[in-house]
Formats: structure tokens, C-alpha cells, sequence
């Protein structure tokens, strides 16, 4: 699903990524950890296309990214670690916008947004301008608009920044419902506990070369520690 | 379906914005409302009165029109370029949205119709409301047909898209061809370059090189005779040639020039579209990829080497004073604003000298001093708006920086003030003396102007910076948005129809004694000092009273 092949960024003689190499597969919930400034959000930003790699390839369904942006950008989703929305926008108005962007159809969306409203705890101040909303609100307005048209791949930078506990637990649960239906998760987050309990498989980078990958387990072996994520974390970086 | 879902984007926030305004005091709503259309009246009196007179000047009036015409247009065209250079820098690159958009299946060309719009309309909706008191004016003083404001208003749109598109196409290539770093030096050398264009474009003739009559010969030093504005090829030309074609009820060839608008318009944007779906994309991924490394080598520049001038103003305050020029050096979309402005300024005053000033009649002297002293005036005005009243608002977030520090916001209020009126003060100072040289007056005159400029510093950067304070927008990026708020507007008005009685009051004694109203120097020299003092006063209160307001407001915000 998510293929990159020597994928390298530079800021001028800064490398940020350096020759990544990785292969996710359908319905793999990824985790991608890494310390500051380690390249994990240049990563997300070469996967979703918003920036262009110096070399290497992106290929996602098959395609690569920037050529055919259209077709890979209909079909994923893009959580940010520090969205930007609409101010004077309502929660609803933003997430029909979106809806129009993605060309759902008409007739179903008020119901899709309704839905999503309430799952989220949302539906009371759907009609509140975005403005208003505290920082865990607007991350789930965030979160609603990457899922509303059901995207095949949906790819997270640090999503449990600013949720309560509740909607931590939904997430969570969402994150891994969508797995096992075959959509791809590709996570980088600080939070390990989280990475350790939902993850199939995890990337460690850091300062823009791949450390270890794989399971749990994988990285127990490899780090020769028999712990916590935590401790192989540290280990590692 | 896409365009629909931008178009609904537009009416959503244009519709909850009007909303919002309906939470606002009536009161505030009525004064803002009522401030502007008396700023547009009293606009559209003065052009009236000017017109008319011109119109009335025997053998060369309606030369002079035409002339204006040709080149208010014509600067206007170059304004408008320039401004929509600008802010399509910060909408189309800068710009927050931008990555969320990215990140939809929108195809490179759409997304940016939609920031081009939003650019065009934000660098050209001032201008257009400046515009329309001017050409009303133009028209009533001509006596013309109901036509000419169709013909006006048909022009207007097709010529502002033009002009955004050469502004936006601009900074489209600036940006797809230079890393940053070289786009400030790039920017300054293009400005430097268009200014000695203009300058070098102005004719100069001698009198007895020239063939002309007097009148003639006067005007042509009065009213620049740019060449470039009378090129067939430009829209500015257009424009005008179509305008004053209208008012002469030559409504064909008024349509022509129509056309010839329209047709350019629709070709710039197809072209512009096309280019963008090609580069856009590419040239805002390079923008956002571009190295991040040390500044400095050294870890010191310019404003580290000037550090130790500002320990006169205390440890603290050179802090804060110092990340106010890093702030405003390390982004050239703003100075280059600042620099053209003056600098324009300057190259014209250096010109002034080829202007044949002695021969004038001691009335068209007084004028062309006082028309100088208000060009000054009015560029202060309008940069202090522009740049001192964003100031606060865009310390934004990041304001409980500086707001909890133990500096006090009363002392952040009051550094920013003293550094932007120590800056604005060294520059229009400067440019006013430099003036006086070229124009060779001096005396009473020069020292009422001098007075006037150090007046009218105090109270521009006192009144933006006080309003700024209490109007402050944290949440806005673009300082431009933020000046075009109610804090912002009020602040416009307020300083336009301050320099416009500072100008009149001090011009009233020197035309008194012109006319023999005041009979002896000496009563001309204390009806002077009167105006002076009359002056002081008004700019003493609104440099202090609007201060108090903001600190007042400042101190009672919550962050």
C-alpha cells in the first residue's frame, strides 16, 4: 500500500530523511517513532505529498505520489500534528466543505456529518464557529474530516495531542476497527505506550535514518532487551 | 463540485463574519460606517474641487486631465502590481491553508484559482474604494453621460485582474526560481531597478530646448511626462484612454478599449491558471524544503553588530527592541514595502531638481512645496498604518512571551513606540530636507515643515501603535488582514484626516500671505507659530490619548 524507495529529503546540506526504504502492507496499523527532529514529520509530508524528496520514490497503491497526486490523495487521509481550519467556519460547514472536496454525494453527507458529531461528542457545538473550540475539539474536527470518505490509507502525526481520555479511547478503537477492515494506519507519535498497544509493526528513525523495524517482538530481539517499548526506545536512540 | 465547494466556503465565512459583526456595539458598527463614508465624501469633494479647477485653466485644463489621468493610472497599475506581488507571497505561499488544501485531491490549478481570488480581492478592495470617489468626481466635473460609470465600473474589474496577475505571475517566478535567501536581495534589486526606470523615464527639457509656451512647458515639469504611461501596450493606458474617450461620449472606442481589457484579463488568468497547475505546486514545495541552517556562520549579522547602541534603552528593551528588526529584516515581503514606499519618495525628490521650481509663480510654489510635504505625509500614514499597527497583534500566540516577562506591557507598548518613531522620524526627515533642498525653499517654511514632520511622527506611530494595542487580531497571520479590520480602518481614516488638517492649517497663513491678507512677514511669522501651535496640539492628543486607550485595553486582556 505504502512503498518508499530510497526516499531522502535535504534542506540544503541538511538531510532530514536519508535512503528509507519501507514497504506497509493492507489493513497494518504502522507505528513511526523517532526522537525531535528525528525526520518522522518530513516523512509524513513526503508520503502525502506536500513536499518533494530530493531522490527516491513514494508509491502509494502503486502510484507515485507526485505524478499522480489526484488519484492516491482521493483515497488517503492526512491528520496533521498542528491542523490549520477554517476560524469562521462551524465544525459542520468545515466538514461539508471537505465532504464536497472528496465529491460525496449530497443526500448522505448531513447524516455521515451527524453521525461523526455524535460519535465525537460534537454534536452540541457543530454549529459553533471553529473559533471557539478548544484545542481537543478542533483535533476532532480534525479526525472527522480525515475520515468522512472513508479513506483507504489514513496517515496521523501525533493524534492524541489535546484529547481527553474518552476520546483517546475512541480514537484508539478507531485506529484499530479500521485496521482490521483493511485500511492502513501510518502513526508517528511520542506517546509509546500507544505505539506499543495498537501498532502491528514499528519504525524507529532518528536524525533521518531507519534504526530498527518491525513487531514488538522484533524489536525486542534486535535491541536485546526483553521490556518495555520505552526501554528499546531509549536503547536504540 | 469543487468550485461550488469553494464557493460556499466564501459565502460560509463572509456570512458568519457578517454575523459576528451583528455581535459588535451598534455604536462602533455606526462610527466605523459613518468614519468611512465621511473619509469617501470628503475625498470625493477634493477631487471635485480639483478637477473642476483644472478643468478650468485656460489652454492646458484639459491637458492636464488627461495627463493626470494617464498617470494616476498608470502608478495605480504599478501599485496594484506590486501589492498583489505581495500579498499572493503571503496568501498563496505563506499561508496556512495552503497545506491543508495540498493535502485534498484538488489539482495544483484549482487551488490556486481559489487563493489567486482571495489574493486579488485583499490587495485591490482599498484601492477600489479609493478609486470610485475619484472617478465620480472625474465624471460630475466633466458634466459626462450615466455611461461613463458603466464604462468605469466594466474597466475596473478586467483591469484589477490583470494587474494581479502580472503581480501574482511575479512572485510565482521569484519564488519557483530563488531560493529565499537571494529573494530579499532579488526583491531590493527589482525595486531599485523599477525605480531608476521611472526615473530615467521622466523627460527633461529645457525651456528653450522645448519649443513650448510656458504653460505648457510648467505643466510638463509639474506633472512628470512618464513615457511609459503613455504606451499603447499597457492597461493603464487603456483605462485611461477608454475613460476619457467615455466622457467625451466616444462610446465606441470606449467599448474597444473595454475589450481590449476584458480579452487581456481572460488570456492573463487562462495563462496564469495554467502556469500554476504546472509550478504552483512545485514552486510551494520548494519554498517549504528550503535549507534550514545557521543564519549567520558567525552567529552574528548586521543588527547583532548594532547591539550595542541600544544599551542606552536598558537590557531589557534592547531585547525586545532587537527581535523587533530580526523580526522585520528576515522577512523582505514586508521591508521591501517600506523600502519602495520611501524610496519612490526619494527618487522623486531627487528629480525635483530638473522641475525648473524658480520659475514658478510664488502661488505654484507654495503648492508644489505643500503637495510634497503631504506626499510625505500621506506615505507616513499610510506605512504607519500598514507596519506600526500590526505590531501587536502580531506578537499573536506568542504575546505571553513579552506579556509575562518583567518588562510590563506598558514598557513593551512604549518601546515599540520610541524604536518605530525614532526609524519613520530618521526617514521622513530625511526625505523632507532633502525636498526643501531640491525645491530651494527655506526659512519659515522649512522650519514650519520640520515641525510638522516631527509632529506628525508622534502622532501617526502614537495613534497606530495605540490603536493597534486596542484593537489587537492575535489569531490573523497576515498583518495585512489585521489592518484591514475595524482597529486598522479607524486607524486610516483617523490619520488621512489628521494630515489633511495638518496640511491645511499649516498651508492657511503662507496662501494668506500670498493673497495680502497678512500684510508683513512678522504677522505672517506669528499666524505661522498660531497654526504651529494648533498643529501640536491636536498631534500631542492623538499620539498620547490613543496610547492610554491601548495600554488600557492591553492591561484588561485576557491570553
Amino acid at each position: 500500500m505504502i512503498e518508499t524507495l530510497n526516499l531522502t529529503k535535504r534542506f540544503g546540506t541538511k538531510i532530514a530523511v536519508n535512503k528509507l526504504n519501507l514497504d506497509i502492507r493492507k489493513g497494518e496499523l504502522f507505528g513511526f517513532l523517532g526522537p525531535n527532529a528525528a525526520g518522522k514529520t518530513t516523512t509524513i509530508k513526503l508520503l502525502t505529498g506536500l513536499l518533494k524528496p530530493t531522490e527516491g520514490l513514494v508509491k502509494i497503491f502503486g502510484y507515485d505520489i507526485q505524478k499522480d497526486y489526484i488519484k492516491v490523495k482521493s483515497r488517503l487521509s492526512y491528520i496533521p500534528d498542528t491542523p490549520y481550519l477554517y476560524e469562521k467556519l462551524t465544525a459542520r460547514e468545515f466538514l461539508r466543505f471537505v465532504s464536497e472536496i472528496y465529491l460525496i454525494d449530497g443526500k448522505d453527507i448531513e447524516k455521515k456529518i451527524d453521525g461523526f458529531l455524535e460519535f465525537f461528542d460534537l454534536k452540541e457545538h457543530g454549529d459553533i464557529l471553529i473559533e471557539e473550540y478548544s484545542h481537543g475539539m478542533r483535533q476532532k474536527v480534525v479526525i472527522i474530516a480525515a475520515l468522512i470518505h472513508d479513506p483507504d490509507i489514513i496517515i496521523v502525526d501525533e493524534p492524541m495531542v489535546g484529547l481527553d481520555p474518552k476520546t483517546t479511547k475512541l480514537v484508539k478503537d478507531i485506529f484499530k476497527k479500521s485496521s482490521k477492515n483493511g485500511k492502513t494506519i501510518f502513526m508517528s507519535t511520542h506517546t509509546l505506550s500507544l505505539a506499543e498497544e495498537i501498532c502491528d509493526r514499528i519504525c524507529i528513525i532518528d536524525k533521518g535514518n531507519l534504526i530498527a523495524i518491525g513487531t514488538l517482538e522484533e524489536l525486542r530481539k534486535r535491541s536485546g532487551i526483553d521490556g518495555r517499548l520505552e526501554e528499546i526506545f531509549l536503547k536504540l536512540t | 463540485m469543487k468550485i461550488n465547494a469553494f464557493l460556499k466556503l466564501w459565502l460560509n465565512v463572509a456570512r458568519n463574519s457578517i454575523a459576528m459583526l451583528k455581535k459588535q456595539s451598534l455604536l462602533k458598527i455606526c462610527f466605523i460606517l459613518l468614519c468611512s463614508l465621511l473619509f469617501l465624501a470628503v475625498e470625493f469633494l477634493i477631487c471635485y474641487v480639483a478637477f473642476s479647477f483644472m478643468r478650468g485653466i485656460p489652454e492646458v485644463g484639459s491637458i492636464i486631465v488627461e495627463r493626470l489621468m494617464y498617470l494616476f493610472y498608470f502608478v495605480l497599475f504599478l501599485m496594484l502590481i506590486f501589492s498583489n506581488a505581495i500579498i499572493t507571497y503571503s496568501t498563496v505561499y505563506i499561508s496556512k491553508d495552503t497545506e491543508l488544501l495540498f493535502s485534498y485531491p484538488l489539482r495544483s490549478g484549482a487551488v490556486f484559482r481559489y487563493k489567486f481570488i482571495e489574493s486579488n480581492m485583499l490587495s485591490s478592495w482599498a484601492f477600489m474604494v479609493i478609486l470610485v470617489p475619484f472617478m465620480v468626481s472625474f465624471g460630475m466635473a466633466n458634466h459626462a453621460d450615466k455611461a461613463l460609470y458603466i464604462f468605469m465600473f466594466l474597466y475596473f474589474i478586467p483591469f484589477l485582474i490583470i494587474a494581479g496577475s502580472i503581480g501574482s505571475a511575479l512572485t510565482m517566478l521569484l519564488v519557483k526560481l530563488l531560493p529565499q535567501k537571494k529573494l530579499r536581495t532579488v526583491i531590493f534589486l527589482i525595486s531599485l531597478f523599477v525605480a531608476l526606470v521611472i526615473y530615467k523615464s521622466i523627460k527633461r527639457v529645457r525651456l528653450e530646448e522645448s519649443g513650448q509656451t510656458i504653460e505648457i512647458f510648467m505643466l510638463n515639469q509639474m506633472l512628470p511626462n512618464i513615457h511609459m504611461s503613455h504606451s499603447p501596450f499597457l492597461p493603464s493606458y487603456w483605462m485611461a484612454e477608454g475613460i476619457l474617450k467615455a466622457s467625451l461620449k466616444e462610446f465606441k472606442d470606449a467599448f474597444y478599449y473595454f475589450l481590449l481589457l476584458l480579452s487581456t484579463a481572460l488570456f492573463f488568468t487562462e495563462a496564469l491558471v495554467n502556469i500554476a497547475e504546472k509550478f504552483y505546486l512545485i514552486s510551494w514545495q520548494e519554498l517549504h524544503s528550503q535549507a534550514r541552517e545557521k543564519i549567520f556562520c558567525l552567529g552574528r549579522g548586521i543588527i547583532e553588530r548594532i547591539r550595542p547602541l541600544f544599551k542606552i534603552f536598558g537590557m531589557d528593551s534592547r531585547g525586545l527592541i532587537i527581535k523587533d528588526m530580526k523580526l522585520f529584516w528576515r522577512e523582505p515581503m514586508q521591508w521591501t514595502q517600506f523600502v519602495i514606499f520611501f524610496g519612490m519618495l526619494g527618487v522623486y525628490f531627487v528629480n525635483i531638481r530638473h522641475f525648473s521650481y524658480n520659475m514658478l509663480q510664488p502661488f505654484w510654489k507654495n503648492i508644489c512645496a505643500f503637495l510634497n510635504l503631504s506626499a510625505i505625509l500621506l506615505t507616513l500614514g499610510s506605512l504607519s498604518t500598514r507596519f506600526i499597527f500590526p505590531q501587536i497583534s502580531m506578537e499573536g500566540n506568542k504575546f505571553w512571551i513579552i506579556g509575562l516577562s518583567p518588562l510590563g506591557l506598558r514598557k513593551i507598548l512604549y518601546e515599540k513606540f520610541l524604536a518605530s518613531f525614532i526609524v519613520s522620524f530618521f526617514i521622513t526627515e530625511s526625505l523632507l530636507i532633502m525636498s526643501n533642498k531640491m525645491l530651494g525653499i527655506s526659512g519659515l517654511l522649512e522650519a514650519c515643515f520640520i515641525w510638522v514632520v516631527f509632529i506628525m511622527n508622534m502622532a501617526l506611530i502614537g495613534l497606530s501603535m495605540g490603536l493597534g494595542a486596542a484593537f489587537p487580531d492575535f489569531k490573523s497571520e497576515n498583518p495585512a488582514k489585521v489592518v484591514s479590520g475595524f482597529g486598522g480602518t479607524l486607524t486610516l481614516i483617523a490619520s488621512i484626516g489628521f494630515i489633511l488638517i495638518t496640511v491645511a492649517a499649516t498651508m492657511f497663513p503662507f496662501q494668506l500671505f500670498l493673497k495680502g491678507h497678512i500684510a508683513t512677514y512678522m504677522d505672517l511669522k506669528k499666524a505661522a507659530m498660531f497654526s504651529m501651535g494648533i498643529v501640536s496640539l491636536i498631534g500631542i492628543g492623538l499620539c498620547i490619548f490613543p496610547l492610554l486607550y491601548g495600554e488600557k485595553k492591553l492591561s484588561a486582556m485576557e491570553f
